[in-house]
């Protein structure tokens, strides 16, 4: 490796120490209580901040979140100057508990969840094509004859076409994604984001409030 | 003092909670104070807590914030005319069900 390779190592690890070190400071800005040392609010802001993801996932939304884990760091921080911070996060239980509890009856879409998912599926189709393609080209070269063009398709998903050169490889190659590739990550956000809570829950809500 | 059953204890916390507000506004962890000095000291956070929430969903409670000196804002908790109802109304059913109780279980096993 050359010096400048080792410069270029170094700022890039440089770079990801200086963006871990500011991630973990607004993480302990964000949901730390004020309670003793800094090892209790980071011990705080890791407990918060597992109740809110917790929640999130839950398919609470963002201002509700906001309120809850005020609350909860308020009472957090009343309750350090009776006990130790530790004895205090132990008697909350673990904090998906406490988020599932507190979540029984706000239950909503969860949108990030289905967000995730169909990233997920969509990664895993761009994967899927890449070796489609690759196949195609492997199969198209070892059969095809010189100058011939060749056709592939799959339903619903992409249609492939290679023309073969002179030289035995593939010349020319082409590929058209259809909309139908759309269909799959969209039954993924459907299916893990559940949008029929926005039903179930304001039904749920108002028979609540009779 | 006798231990008392914590799965005893979850069904009564909404009437203890309804009970504590009605008497005096108050927040979470004040609320768990209350409790542990009342005798209920097996009353956890996590069963206090999702209660709290729980009877300000259903509206049975209603809730503001007063700023602290000691860190974030407090959620201060006061009872509705809905949660005095609910209060009135399971205050009546525990008083029938612990007459039931103790005129059952009060002579000698037979």
């Amino acid at each position: 490796m050359t010096l400048s390779g080792w410069h270029l190592l170094a700022w890039l690890a440089g770079l990801i120490l200086v963006a871990v070190a500011a991630t973990l400071t607004i993480l302990l800005l964000a949901y730390r209580a004020r309670v003793g040392g800094l090892a209790e609010q980071a011990r705080t802001a890791r407990y918060v901040f597992a109740y809110d993801d917790a929640l999130q996932w839950l398919g609470v939304g963002y201002r509700e979140r906001g309120r809850l884990t005020g609350e909860l760091r308020s009472n957090i921080s009343a309750a350090a100057a009776d006990a130790p911070v530790r004895e205090v996060l132990e008697r909350m239980g673990p904090a998906k508990e406490l988020a599932r509890a507190v979540a029984a009856r706000r239950r909503g879409p969860t949108w990030v969840v289905g967000a995730v998912a169909a990233l997920v599926v969509i990664v895993a189709q761009i994967l899927a094509t890449i070796l489609m393609q690759l196949s195609f080209i492997s199969a198209v070269t070892s059969i095809a004859a010189p100058y011939q063009t060749v056709t592939g398709n799959v339903p619903l998903w992409q249609t492939f076409e290679a023309t073969m050169g002179d030289s035995g490889r593939v010349d020319m190659f082409s590929s058209t994604t259809h909309v139908g590739t759309l269909i799959i990550p969209a039954l993924g956000f459907i299916i893990w984001s559940r949008p029929w809570r926005l039903i179930t829950h304001r039904a749920a809500r108002r028979a609540e409030e009779i | 003092m006798n231990d008392v059953d914590p799965q005893m204890l979850k069904g009564l916390v909404t009437l203890l909670l309804l009970y504590l507000v009605a008497e005096r506004e108050d927040y979470g962890y004040a609320l768990v104070v209350r409790l542990r000095e009342a005798g209920f000291g097996d009353m956890a956070e996590g069963t206090v807590y999702p209660a709290l929430a729980r009877l300000e969903q259903a509206k049975r409670l209603d809730a503001y914030l007063v700023p602290s000196e000691k860190g974030p804002a407090r959620k201060y908790y006061r009872i509705t005319a809905a949660g005095a109802l609910e209060l009135e109304r399971t205050r009546e059913a525990w008083t029938h069900l612990t007459g039931l109780v103790a005129g059952l279980t009060q002579g000698e096993p037979s």
